[in-house]
């Protein structure tokens, strides 16, 4: 499949079953709110050494928040819903509690529940207040700035990490700008996230290595610095390669993301790009798998 | 919409228990089964069709009409529908209802929303005393649901209330929130003496006006967020409560200090 001249592979993304949840987090203004959720989901990349992956999911308008106040959605990934609810509390607890004018809210609905304020009330010592409003617990937590507002629970559901589109070219430039538009056209879908830095990794990594402790190791395959001595994939004129991961709630909404991303590059960020591929290990990590070339029907 | 139509035919010398008259009980009865229903009446039982006539289907709810001040524990226990009284009401409106309506044209007396568990109470001019209150001897008093009240209320509104939310348009009475465990209580009118006699927790929201507190520490001003969160969720039940709150920035005193106690009132300028 040739699109505008980008060749889509025959191959396909795979990606494999996480926890999810969603948290609303408001703040008196945009410039807070960006701080708290940047500082909250900043350290949050990779399920491989960060705990969790997480992103800002959408910014959502004061007439549609909790408080009447600017909000943001973020969401977390994690491999099971203990480390989610230990990550969740960890992120909200140095990261929300902290940022002045703050307040964090579930944004998710199930029967699956995790502690959110019900854990973070005791950084109150007593004098924190629970405040019941339509059915839902809310506690008050007296800082030196006033009171952190935080919902009392939150609810987790099935997400899917992994989702990835690889964006192989000649030029470095080029490569980067086709991703940057590509994030920006991604970001609009609602139910999934980026999680790495401005959406884009270049180390995307392969599992295992040639050392005994690491679990997961350069890709060797897609550096362009190694066709000569690998088992490259990447044709000799190739420059650089960039990924983008994709996690999300369902199915769905991440192969319309990739779709998405896909198009706008084809369309309009067609110079200097050879090709669309995706990582996958062989069918070996996770049940999901997204064909580019499905996709792109 | 339709609804069951009861009329009360006649002046009442004793109070009438109408506790048996929630949409719950008698939605499977028919008519016939309606009318013959027994009642206490002072202290005898009567047929229900002694006193009222009865028309209309029990599809949306209940309509009573006539000047039922004598009539007590209208939507007792009630756990859905709506019940519409054109008129006032007598004791305990409401009595440990758990769900539905009660719309009152009217006023009632003592002890509306007594024991509230949920569900929504309007009425809309005056109110009684023990307004959301516990049953005497009881230690808790209404622990969820809403009672709003167009005009002014009595004594000791939300005694030993323990969760909800009480908001009265008009005036109240000495000792607002005696005893008060938790729940949420905003007064836009004048309030009486003795506010948050032995309170414990919860909020009470005022008007700034004078008023003496010296069972309360002053706290400072400061701004309240969960009070946008609470004026959001009043405004989707009723749009009377549409910028309730006005300024979220209010003064904060906290007591009782007589019991340890960390009740709140805020006062809005």
């Amino acid at each position: 499949m040739i699109i505008n001249g980008i060749k889509i592979e025959k191959t396909f993304a795979e990606a494999f079953p996480m926890k999810a949840s969603r948290l609303i987090i408001t703040a008196e203004s945009k410039n807070w709110l960006k701080k708290a959720v940047d500082s909250m989901t900043g350290f949050a990349t990779s399920v491989i050494a960060c705990g969790c992956e997480g992103g800002i999911e959408k910014e959502i308008p004061p007439s549609k928040t909790p408080d009447g106040r600017p909000g943001m959605t973020v969401l977390l990934f994690a491999m099971n819903s203990e480390s989610l609810a230990k990550q969740v509390l960890r992120r909200v607890g140095q990261c929300i509690l902290t940022t002045p004018t703050t307040a964090c809210f579930s944004g998710l609905e199930t029967d699956e529940k995790i502690n959110l304020g019900n854990a973070i009330r005791y950084f109150g010592d007593g004098f924190q207040i629970s405040k019941r409003i339509n059915n839902k617990r809310f506690w008050r937590i007296p800082v030196m700035e006033g009171e952190f507002i935080i919902e009392d629970k939150t609810s987790i559901t099935s997400g899917i990490g992994g989702g990835n589109i690889l964006i192989i070219g000649t030029s470095n430039k080029e490569v980067l700008k086709a991703g940057e538009a590509a994030v920006k056209e991604m970001k609009k879908i609602d139910n999934i996230i980026l999680p790495f830095p401005g959406g884009i990794v270049r180390s995307g990594s392969k599992v295992g290595s040639k050392y005994k402790n690491l679990i997961a190791s350069t890709n060797d395959a897609y550096c362009p610095t190694l066709k000569g001595i690998t088992k490259t994939n990447l044709d000799k004129d190739i420059e650089c390669v960039l990924e983008i991961v994709v996690d999300g709630i369902n199915e769905k909404d991440i192969a319309l993301a990739m779709k998405k991303g896909i198009r706008i590059i084809c369309k309009k960020f067609n110079k200097g790009i050879k090709s669309i591929s995706a990582g996958n290990y062989g069918g070996k990590l996770g049940p999901f798998h997204f064909h580019l070339r499905d996709i792109m029907k | 919409m339709s609804y069951l139509n009861i009329k009360l035919k006649k002046k009442l010398k004793f109070r009438l228990d109408l506790s048996q008259l929630i949409p719950d009980k008698i939605q499977k009865k028919k008519k016939a089964e309606i009318k013959t229903l027994q009642i206490s009446y002072g202290n005898e039982k009567r047929s229900i069709s002694d006193f009222f006539s009865i028309s209309g289907a029990l599809k949306n709810g209940i309509i009573f009409k006539g000047n039922l001040s004598k009539c007590d524990y209208i939507g007792n226990q009630m756990k859905n529908g709506e019940i519409i009284i054109n008129g006032n009401t007598g004791n305990y409106l409401g009595n440990e209802m758990c769900g539905g309506r009660i719309i009152v044209n009217g006023s009632t007396s003592d002890y509306a929303g007594c024991s509230l568990q949920g569900g929504k109470v309007v009425i809309k001019k005056n109110t009684g005393d023990y307004l959301g209150s516990s049953q005497q001897g009881n230690k808790v008093g209404m622990s969820g649901g809403i009672l709003l009240v167009y005009g002014n209320a009595g004594i000791r509104v939300g005694f030993k209330m323990r969760s909800g939310v009480i908001f009265i348009k008009g005036n109240v009475k000495d000792f607002l929130g005696n005893q008060m465990i938790a729940g949420t209580i905003i007064i836009k009118g004048k309030i009486g003496s003795n506010i948050g006699l032995l309170m414990k927790r919860g909020t009470i929201v005022i008007k700034d006006q004078k008023f003496l507190v010296p069972h309360f520490n002053y706290n400072g001003t400061n701004k309240y967020i969960f009070l946008k969160i609470m004026e959001f969720y009043l405004e989707k039940i009723s749009k009377e409560f549409k910028n309730i709150f006005p300024s979220i920035y209010t003064k904060k005193y906290l007591g009782d200090i007589n019991c340890k106690g960390m009740g709140e009132i805020l006062v809005i300028s």
